[in-house]
C-alpha cells in the first residue's frame, strides 16, 4: 500500500491505524470471549455435585462381607486426590474390583505409562 | 614450488579470511573473521550463560557457518551449479514457512484458560503492542524504509517467529540483525522488565492482590480457537499464517482426542523446525549484511521497542486497577509483550518481591497469550500496508 520511502505523515497514519485496528481486533475477541461463555454456560448447571461415577480402582477386592467403611473411605479419598476435586463433590456408587486382565497385559499397560 | 605453495594458500579460506573487505565506519575490518569471533560470543553466550540456548546455539552456528570464506553454504543456483545447503534450508524462511510451524507448536502448548477466565486481559496484551509501533516511528525517523521500519518495530511485540515472519517477506536483509536482537532482549526480559514495572506503579499497586481465575470449560476451550480463528482471518487476511497455525495447534490440543499429534507438536516438531529456522536464520548474518550501521541502530531500537511495550501493558494495567476500584495488579500488563512464558514469570516473580503471597502467574498468562495474538494482528497490518 506505501512504498519504500514514508512520510512522517504517513507514518504516523499507518502507526495509528495500526495500534487503533489491534486495540479494536482484540477488544472484539475479549467480547466473543465473553458471548461465549455466557452461552455455553447458559445451559442448566447440570445438577452441579452429583457426577456419579463408580471409580474404576484395581485395589484389594473385598473378600468376604464385612464392614469395609474404611476402605470406601480410602479409595473415595485416593479418586479425590486424584481428581483434584473435593470428595464432596461426587459420590462414590459402587466398587467393583476389576479381574478382567490377565498379568501380561497389565504388565504391559504399566510399563507403557513410563 | 613456491608458486604452488602460493595457490594452494589463496584456494584456502585462511586467505580470505584476513582480507580487509569489510567497511564499518569508514575502518575497513576482516568481515568474515569478526563474524566468526561473533558467532563464538554467542555461542558462548548460548552454552554458557543460557540465554535461549535452543535458539541461539543454531543461529549463532549458523553465522559461523556462513562466514567461513568459500564454502558458499548461502549461494544461490547458478544454471547448472547448484545452490549451498543453508539456501535450499532457508527456503522454509524465505517462502514464510518456518515461522507458522513454529506458531503451530506453540498453539499446541498454549492454554488460553487465563483468558477466556478474563478476557479484559487482551487489552493488555494489545497495548504492550504499543512499542511496535513507537519503534517503527523511531526507525522512520533513523532514515530506514517502510518496511525496514515495520520489521524493527516487531522486535517490540517479542514474539520470535513473528519477528522472522514478518521481515523475511518485508526486510530480509535485516533478517539476522532482527533476529539477533529479538532473542536476545527476549532472553533479557529478566532484566528489561523489572526496573521499567517498578518505575510505573505504586508500591500499593504492586501489592494488589487478584481473585482467583473462575475455571474455564472445555468447551469454551474448544470453540475459542475457532472463533478466534474465523473473526481474525475474515478481518485480517494477513494474519492467517500465523493465527490459522496457532489456532490450528489449539485445537488439536484442547480436541483431548489426539495426544500423539499434541505431543509430536509440542517436542519433535517444534525441536526441528528450530534448528532450521535458527541455523538458517544465522546464516544471514553475513559479514556484508551485518557488520553495518544500521545494526547497532537496530540494536537500540529493539531495547525501545520492549521497553515501550512493557511500558504500554503496565500503564494500562494502571488504567484498568483505577476503573475497576483496585481490582487488578497493573504489573501482569508487562506480561503483555508475547515473550511467553518468560514474561509472564517475571511478572510473578515481582509481584512475590513486594507481596510474598501474591501468585499473579495465572493472571499474567492472560495477558501474555494475549500478546502473542496482539503481535500477530500487528504483523497481519504491517504486512497489509508494505508487502
Amino acid at each position: 500500500m506505501f512504498g519504500e520511502n514514508l512520510t512522517i505523515g504517513q507514518a504516523t497514519t499507518v502507526a495509528l491505524f495500526s495500534i487503533s485496528v489491534v486495540f479494536l481486533v482484540l477488544l472484539a475477541i475479549s467480547y466473543l470471549i465473553t458471548l461465549v461463555s455466557k452461552v455455553v454456560n447458559r445451559k442448566p448447571k447440570e445438577t452441579t455435585p452429583a457426577v456419579t461415577k463408580a471409580a474404576p480402582v484395581a485395589e484389594a477386592p473385598a473378600v468376604e462381607k464385612k464392614d469395609d467403611t474404611a476402605l470406601v473411605a480410602a479409595i473415595t479419598a485416593a479418586v479425590a486426590a486424584y481428581l483434584g476435586k473435593s470428595a464432596n463433590s461426587f459420590v462414590v456408587k459402587s466398587i467393583t474390583p476389576l479381574n478382567t486382565e490377565s498379568d501380561w497385559s497389565r504388565l504391559s499397560r504399566t510399563s507403557s505409562l513410563h | 614450488m613456491l608458486d604452488i605453495l602460493i595457490s594452494f594458500w589463496e584456494s584456502t579460506g585462511f586467505a580470505q579470511l584476513f582480507q580487509f573487505d569489510t567497511v564499518l565506519f569508514g575502518i575497513p575490518l576482516p568481515g568474515h573473521l569478526v563474524m566468526i569471533l561473533l558467532a563464538c560470543l554467542f555461542l558462548y553466550l548460548a552454552i554458557h550463560k543460557g540465554f535461549e540456548p535452543y535458539l541461539l546455539i543454531p543461529i549463532a552456528f549458523g553465522m559461523l557457518l556462513v562466514n567461513l570464506p568459500l564454502a558458499n553454504l548461502m549461494g544461490h543456483p547458478v544454471g547448472d551449479v547448484k545452490g549451498g545447503l543453508l539456501y535450499y534450508l532457508y527456503q522454509g524462511v524465505d517462502l514464510g514457512i518456518y515461522p507458522p510451524l513454529i506458531f503451530l507448536c506453540i498453539g499446541a502448548g498454549t492454554d488460553f484458560g487465563p483468558l477466556i477466565a478474563n478476557p479484559k486481559s487482551l487489552l493488555l496484551g494489545a497495548a504492550a503492542q504499543l512499542g511496535i509501533f513507537v519503534t517503527f516511528f523511531g526507525a522512520i525517523f533513523l532514515g530506514f524504509t517502510g518496511p525496514e521500519a515495520a520489521s524493527i518495530g516487531i522486535i517490540g511485540g517479542a514474539d520470535g517467529p513473528t519477528a522472522l515472519l514478518l521481515t523475511s517477506q518485508l526486510a530480509p536483509n535485516l533478517l539476522g540483525a532482527i533476529a539477533i536482537a529479538a532473542y536476545s532482549y527476549m532472553a533479557l526480559v529478566p532484566v528489561i522488565q523489572p526496573p521499567i514495572m517498578k518505575a510505573l506503579t505504586t508500591e500499593k499497586e504492586r501489592k494488589i492482590k487478584m481473585e482467583q481465575l473462575r475455571p474455564v470449560s472445555k468447551t469454551e476451550k474448544i470453540v475459542f480457537p475457532i472463533i478466534v480463528t474465523i473473526f481474525t482471518v475474515l478481518l485480517l487476511p494477513d494474519a492467517a499464517p500465523l493465527i490459522g497455525m496457532l489456532m490450528l495447534g489449539n485445537v488439536i490440543k484442547e480436541s483431548g482426542q489426539v495426544p500423539h499429534l499434541v505431543d509430536a507438536l509440542q517436542n519433535s516438531l517444534m525441536y526441528i523446525i528450530s534448528i532450521f529456522l535458527g541455523l538458517t536464520v544465522g546464516a544471514k548474518a553475513s559479514a556484508e549484511m551485518f557488520l553495518r550501521a544500521e545494526t547497532i541502530k537496530i540494536i537500540v531500537l529493539g531495547v525501545i521497542a520492549f521497553s515501550m511495550g512493557t511500558a504500554g501493558g503496565v500503564l494500562l494495567g494502571k488504567l484498568m486497577s483505577k476503573l475497576d476500584g483496585g481490582k487488578t495488579n497493573p504489573l501482569i500488563g508487562a506480561a503483555g509483550v508475547s515473550a511467553v512464558p518468560m514474561a509472564a514469570r517475571v511478572v510473578q516473580k515481582e509481584g512475590q518481591k513486594y507481596n510474598p503471597s501474591n501468585f499473579l502467574l495465572m493472571h499474567a498468562m492472560g495477558p501474555n497469550v494475549a500478546g502473542v495474538i496482539g503481535s500477530a494482528v500487528a504483523a497481519g497490518m504491517l504486512l497489509l500496508f508494505f508487502k
